[in-house]
């Protein structure tokens, strides 16, 4: 047969081929490889692990607005039976006793909410359900792991925006909650000019009378328009005793050390000079002592 | 002569055709019709479901003082970090997003336990 006589069918062929040979590479060579999931998208081991975990929180804090709004992000249908289903398969198991009867009671709480408003959710219906549940063997729970959920594909989400983070743990003595609550007195105050810095930074630190660094405590800024607070020790590779809150141009801030400390006033920022004549604004570095 | 460029030509389209038909299949199989992943671990949560994580540890540690099932469950969410880590990065995340300061400090609180116990343990293996 002459090329003429073979029409385009050459190419469509090629085409297919080419397709093939694409969705293979993107199969099992390059898959998607996703990262910032959501919870719906945890397999069911890591999911039964975090359902446990907001019925153990939901027993400490009784607060079935945040169990439920933790719980509608699992994406989860027919939750409370899916919550009976896992109490069961814990009991069964042998395993987690404690997240089974937290189950139970919130799957208790969950389809009777006037049992929070009359009365303390009592260990008591939690257990009687949750031996309903070792009897019955059987509810009409869908076993969970047929059971329809609809799991979204974890997609790629922007991250939050916040300070790197500190790289390495020191071991340290957790400090005792009356230092913590104690007075601190500012020691020295230094203006702050540092290009290197990406931000215009308050920064703090907080030492107790043998100059060593205390992690944990807390500061109070406050400015016209609001006011917000933060903890010494998360910047443990600066030091244990450091903190540091981001200022704004033109804003006047007010800081507290502890629950009793000084107050110092009207912190702003600072006109700065580099070494080739160029402004910039810098912050404030305040050291902090116990008396 | 004749007959054997057009065969080249052909080839040429042949190859293009191929190449067209990969770019189709890049595009279905990333952008289109992506593989679902059901089977997420933990440690792939983001940030702040990880840090709400931790807040939920952090309130049932603060009505059980169980600082061992702390670390456990914590280890949970990442085996790569210690549970003081995990903590100290959540209390970060958990500022970003506003958490209220009663939140803040129950992992505050956490994080410092977290610390005293991880020192009493090393002590411990030291200790002949």
């Amino acid at each position: 047969m002459s090329d003429e006589r073979r029409g385009p069918w050459y190419l469509i062929t090629g085409l297919i081929i080419g397709l093939f040979l694409g969705l293979l590479f993107t199969i099992l060579f390059e898959p998607v490889h996703y990262v910032d999931a959501a919870p719906d998208a945890l397999g069911e081991t890591d999911k039964d692990q975090y359902r446990g975990l907001i019925a153990l929180a939901f027993q400490k804090n009784t607060d079935l607005g945040r169990a439920k709004s933790r719980l509608d992000i699992l994406d989860d249908k027919q939750v409370h039976l899916l919550m009976e289903a896992q109490a069961q398969r814990f009991l069964s198991d042998g395993q987690y006793p404690d997240e089974a009867r937290a189950l139970a009671e919130l799957s208790l709480v969950l389809q009777n909410p006037e049992v929070l408003l009359n009365e303390p959710v009592s260990q008591e219906k939690a257990i009687q359900e949750e031996e309903s549940l070792s009897e019955e063997g059987g509810l009409n729970a869908p076993d969970s792991t047929k059971s329809e959920q609809s799991v979204r594909t974890a997609t790629p989400q922007k991250k939050p925006t916040f300070t790197q983070a500190p790289t390495f743990t020191p071991r340290v003595t957790a400090v005792p909650s009356e230092v913590l609550g104690a007075s601190f007195v500012l020691d020295d105050r230094r203006k702050v000019c540092d290009q290197d810095l990406s931000e215009i930074l308050l920064q703090v630190e907080v030492l107790d009378p043998a100059g060593n660094p205390i992690p944990g405590v807390r500061f109070e800024v406050s400015w016209d328009s609001g006011e917000d607070f933060f903890f010494t020790g998360l910047y443990p590779q600066i030091s244990l005793g450091y903190a540091d809150f981001s200022m704004v141009e033109d804003v006047s801030y007010h800081i507290k050390a502890g629950t009793g400390g000084e107050i110092v006033m009207d912190l702003q920022t600072e006109e700065c000079v580099s070494p080739d004549g160029e402004s910039y604004l810098g912050g404030w570095y305040l050291t902090f002592i116990q008396p | 002569m004749k007959q054997s460029n057009s065969r080249i030509i052909r080839y040429l389209w042949f190859s293009v055709s191929i190449l067209i038909g990969v770019l189709l299949g890049f595009y279905f199989g990333w952008v289109l019709k992506p593989l679902k992943y059901t089977d997420m671990q933990l440690s792939q949560l983001r940030e702040d479901y990880k840090a709400d994580y931790v807040l939920m540890t952090a309130e049932i540690f603060s009505d059980d003082d169980n600082i061992q099932a702390a670390e456990r469950r914590l280890g949970r969410l990442d085996a790569n970090q210690t549970p003081v880590r995990i903590t100290q990065q959540a209390i970060l995340d958990g500022r970003a997003i506003h958490y209220s300061a009663d939140d803040l400090e129950l992992m505050v609180r956490l994080s410092q336990e977290l610390l005293l116990y991880a020192e009493n343990k090393v002590q411990r293996e030291q200790t002949p």
